[in-house]
């Protein structure tokens, strides 16, 4: 029995490093990937203990032993103990699963993240209006967070997660309906009363079922062909008798535990050839660009036709597709994510100040180019620098950073065209901040997160633009991000209204 | 590095046996240990590798001058020396800022330092060493290597137990390795393994979520399932550490003393202190309080070196204001036992004071150590007293997200060491069970279903430190 224990100890000390040479070492755990081994002999070199640690982390993650405990473990408590609470998911009520980051409104303190929802609003909104200048019409759609449609698997230990969510949820209704009310809400297209028995969304998972996915896909539908009218829901017969068992990627990826969930289907299938309702019509190019919730479900493909550009946004090497997509001035551009990613896309890339602008603001600009003949229009003669900067002769010196000047726009219900040209020390860009769009609810002159950006040289710039149209005032502000005590010279602003 | 990491368990660890095996055979044997535990601390201390080494090399050397100079004023000022780097690493900022001096000042950042892990461990020991050759009962050890060993041990390197030389020279000078010292250091290891990892880090979920609750939120509810959780973690998470170290240590042919014997068991604080981290009472004992006198002076001054060595144990633990209360917590309940009780104090007759008195003091203890400031501990202390009052029973979310069932029944199986009656802790008639017929299957077993349990729980986890590496 003593050599028994001793042999068995010894095998027990190596298989887990053994395993790396016998069986194939894993590239990812779940949906991770491990940690890479670069630099590791850096790391052990240099003593320290989280170094080291994230070294054994680096050798263990690949091998197929640490596989097999994680997976056995999670199995013991996830079916064992019927309550998981992992980095990423935790049980609710009722072995409802929640995946955690959806919890991303959780402070308490009222307003705190009023700013962070109106600059990612007014982000939006700014692409979309600039975006309209070129003829390009743009819709973000908004995946619910599961907890918003699904609440009733919340007990006390989601809610430490979810902390105050609910009521920042309100907040962020509320900011949009202010500043984007345009923005597709999916969650209101799932009411509680009209849910079927399985609810809108898996319960373990974090995406919704075939009927929140179909729900979405006709409230999207109207917003594409009937913007202007109201919207009613389809009535939709999810049958009593038919069911779908859909392998769970949530519980599969993050848990590694693989499991099939019942899901509710339709009698008729809604997206079926003969179906009048599909594909949406789109005049022109479409491009959509969506996570995995539209992802979830095949027939995406046939709510759009053919010509439709569907873009997976979860995998990066889409980015240059995306930007080569709106480079063709595409007709339709429509954004979709789930809410918990909304602010860092809205502040981030699909935003006025995100990569995804870049090609709108190219077309834009080479518009003005072509249409704006500023030739007989003189330069605007008083600046006013808002007291951030001091005038001598032709050089202009910053007094703070970032000042900025008002430029009184021309009356018109027209579009108004800017040019700004300007000479620099440095390269520094020239932020665009606007007055309340046309389709905002709101009085307030200026906004947090209301401009967009355009890149600047060192010597001599030349911006032509042309604006949003409509907008709820004739005032811009015009604020070049140089330092304090950079200066700038010959400024020449001039504006005029197109026939 | 802990034992319970993975990259100790499944990579330092099998090199490190089967490297240090095969060099005993080769006479190599003290040179291969202290080269795996250099690397061993090197990973857990990094470049403050020096203050053990410096450690080694004092206290090997002032083992040799006290020996040739037997005088009060040389050993004092090997004992200086030697407590130097402790006493600048662990107490410097926390003596400068009660003084004045500005945390932010030059001189506060040039003392906020990081303490090297297990500092306090093996200069204790260095010192022991030194004192035991200068009192005479234990002769000087020539051999560097053999002394380097035994202080840079790894096993017992940074968290105990405080082992003196006089204890294990016997296993350093002769290699005492066999089949079932190994077998046995294998179950107590895997043992300690699954009491820390199964026990101790469930209810840390717990005591981390008690803990973390502040204000009113505090309720009476909050501080008992706290305490008592922390309780559980404390001891579960201290004596599993022990109990892998001991199992280490045999398995390379050295037996340690035991830490801990059933702590909890005892029916007075006198008692609990001669099963609770048996070492280091041992070490007050025999270099503090019997070099103030022992018993052999007037009682007042009898009471006022107990509550000396009793600072200086809570102060050992952390400098910190809450580690002096702590000491000074236990060391007046020391005084009032011995005035009582006399020496009947070490062992009470009825079971009964465990729960009425010897359990709520130390859990109220535990308050005061785990605390990070006085005022947290006050606040959970008077909750704690208010069983009645409105709203007593009410946990924050917080706290109900970390009583998962899982974490639930781990603190609740560790509760059993609150509530149990026995002979011997578990760990020994484990390691005894090895070589008795009838349990060695039972003990096999167990073992092997230990190997499972800690694959699982330690491949599938993050890191978790030992709780006292803090001290």
């Amino acid at each position: 029995m003593r050599i028994l224990t001793i042999i068995l100890f010894c095998i027990w000390l190596i298989v887990p490093a053994a395993s790396l040479f016998v069986f194939d070492r894993n590239e990812t755990i779940g949906n991770k990937p491990v940690k890479t081994l670069a630099n590791a002999k850096a790391r052990l070199l240099s003593g320290d203990a989280e170094n080291l640690e994230y070294v054994m982390d680096a050798i263990f993650e690949r091998s197929a032993v640490t596989f097999q405990a994680i997976r056995a473990k999670n199995a013991l408590l996830f079916y064992g103990f019927r309550h998981i609470d992992t980095d990423d998911l935790v049980s609710g009520r009722d072995r409802w699963l929640y995946y955690k980051p959806q919890f991303m409104l959780s402070e308490c303190e009222p307003g705190y993240y009023d700013r962070q929802i109106e600059v990612a609003a007014n982000g939006a909104a700014v692409f979309a209006a600039m975006a309209d200048v070129v003829g390009t019409r743009v819709i973000y759609s908004l995946s619910p967070n599961k907890v918003r449609v699904q609440p009733e698997g919340v007990d006390r230990r989601v809610l430490a997660y979810a902390g105050c969510q609910a009521q920042n949820e309100e907040a962020l209704d509320r900011i949009f309906a202010e500043f984007m009310p345009e923005a597709i809400f999916h969650y209101r297209v799932m009411p509680k009363d009209a849910a079927p028995p399985q609810g809108y969304f898996f319960r373990n998972n974090t995406h919704w079922n075939f009927v929140g996915f179909t729900n979405a896909m006709y409230q999207l539908k109207h917003a594409i062909e009937a913007p202007a009218e109201p919207y009613t829901p389809p009535v939709l017969d999810v049958s009593e008798t038919k069911v779908e068992r859909r392998s769970m990627s949530t519980t599969s990826n993050m848990l590694l535990l693989d499991m099939n969930e019942k899901g509710p289907l339709f009698e008729t299938p809604p997206f079926a050839p003969s179906s009048p309702d599909w594909p949406i019509k789109v005049d022109g190019l479409a491009v959509v660009v969506h996570d995995s919730f539209y992802a979830f479900y095949p027939e995406l493909t046939s709510a759009f036709n053919s010509e439709t550009k569907l873009i997976f946004r979860n995998l990066p090497s889409e980015e240059k597709r995306v930007i080569s997509e709106f480079s063709k001035n595409p007709d339709l551009i429509v954004f979709n994510a789930v809410e918990r990613e909304m602010l860092k896309h809205f502040d981030g890339p699909w935003g006025a100040r995100g990569v995804y602008f870049e090609p709108i603001l190219d077309l834009v600009m080479a518009r003005a180019r072509r249409e704006c003949d500023f030739r007989n229009i003189p330069r605007l003669r008083e600046i006013d620098w808002q007291g951030g900067a001091s005038t001598a002769g032709d050089e202009i010196t910053a007094e703070k950073n970032f000042p900025d000047f008002l430029v009184q726009l021309p009356e018109t219900d027209g579009e108004v065209c800017l040019r700004i040209s300007y000479s620099a020390e440095a390269a520094r860009a020239v932020d665009i901040l606007l007055p309340p769009l046309a389709n905002q609810n709101t009085d307030a002159l200026w906004s947090f997160g209301r401009f967009f950006s355009v890149p600047g040289t060192k010597g001599d710039n030349t911006i032509v633009l042309i604006l949003p149209q409509d907008m709820r005032a004739n005032q811009i502000r015009v604020r070049p991000q140089i330092r304090e005590s950079e200066s700038i010279s010959n400024l020449d602003v001039r504006t005029l209204v197109l026939p | 590095m802990v034992f319970s990491d993975r990259g100790f368990l499944f990579l330092f660890l099998p090199v490190a046996l089967a490297v240090i095996l095969l060099m005993t055979r080769l006479k190599l044997r003290f040179v291969s240990i202290i080269v795996f535990s250099l690397i061993f601390y090197f990973y857990s201390a990094g470049i403050v590798l020096w203050t053990l080494v410096a450690c080694i090399g004092l206290s090997y050397a002032g083992g040799l001058i006290v020996q040739k100079w037997r005088s009060p004023a040389v050993l004092s000022l090997i004992l200086i020396t030697l407590f130097l780097p402790l006493l600048f690493y662990k107490y410097a900022f926390f003596f400068a800022t009660n003084l004045g001096v500005p945390a932010d000042s030059e001189l506060g950042s040039f003392m906020d330092v990081i303490l090297p892990a297990g500092i306090s461990f093996f200069t204790f020991q260095a010192v022991s060493y030194v004192v035991d050759v200068y009192r005479g009962e234990l002769k000087a050890d020539t051999n560097l290597l053999r002394y380097g060993a035994y202080l840079s041990f790894f096993p017992q390197l940074i968290a105990g137990p405080i082992v003196r030389y006089k204890d294990v020279d016997e296993d350093f000078r002769a290699n005492h390795q066999s089949v079932t010292r190994f077998t046995e250091g294998i179950v107590r290891f895997v043992h300690g393994l699954m009491k820390k990892l199964l026990i101790a880090d469930n209810a840390g979920l717990i005591v981390d979520a008690c803990f973390s609750v502040e204000g009113d939120d505090v309720t009476f509810a909050v501080a008992l399932i706290g305490s008592v959780a922390y309780t559980i973690q404390i001891y579960y998470d201290f004596s599993g550490y022990s109990d892998m170290a001991i199992g280490l240590g045999k398995m390379f042919g050295i037996r340690f003393p035991e830490n801990f014997r059933l702590p909890y068991e005892s029916r007075s604080i006198t008692e609990f202190w001669r099963r609770w981290h048996i070492t280091l009472s041992n070490w007050f004992r025999d270099y503090v309080y019997i070099s103030l006198g022992g018993n052999r002076v007037s009682p007042a001054r009898l009471y006022i070196n107990l509550l000396i060595v009793f600072v200086a144990t809570g102060i050992w633990h952390g400098a910190a204001w809450t580690f002096v209360i702590w000491g000074l917590y236990h060391g007046a309940f020391i005084v009032i036992e011995r005035v009582i009780w006399g020496n009947d104090a070490r062992r009470l007759k009825h079971e009964y004071m465990r729960f009425i008195y010897l359990l709520p003091v130390v859990l109220v203890g535990w308050i005061i150590f785990r605390a990070d400031n006085s005022a947290e501990a006050w606040t959970h202390i008077s909750a704690l007293a208010q069983p009645f009052a409105a709203g007593a029973f009410d946990l924050p979310n917080e706290v109900w997200a970390a009583l998962t069932p899982s974490a639930m029944l781990a603190t609740l199986f560790g509760c059993i060491s609150l509530v149990k009656r026995s002979q011997r802790p578990v760990g020994v008639m484990l390691e005894e069970g090895v070589s008795q017929p009838a349990l060695k299957w039972p003990v096999f077993i167990y073992t092997v279903f230990g190997f499972v349990v800690v694959a699982i729980a330690s491949l599938s986890s993050n890191f978790s430190p030992f709780l006292y590496f803090q001290f």
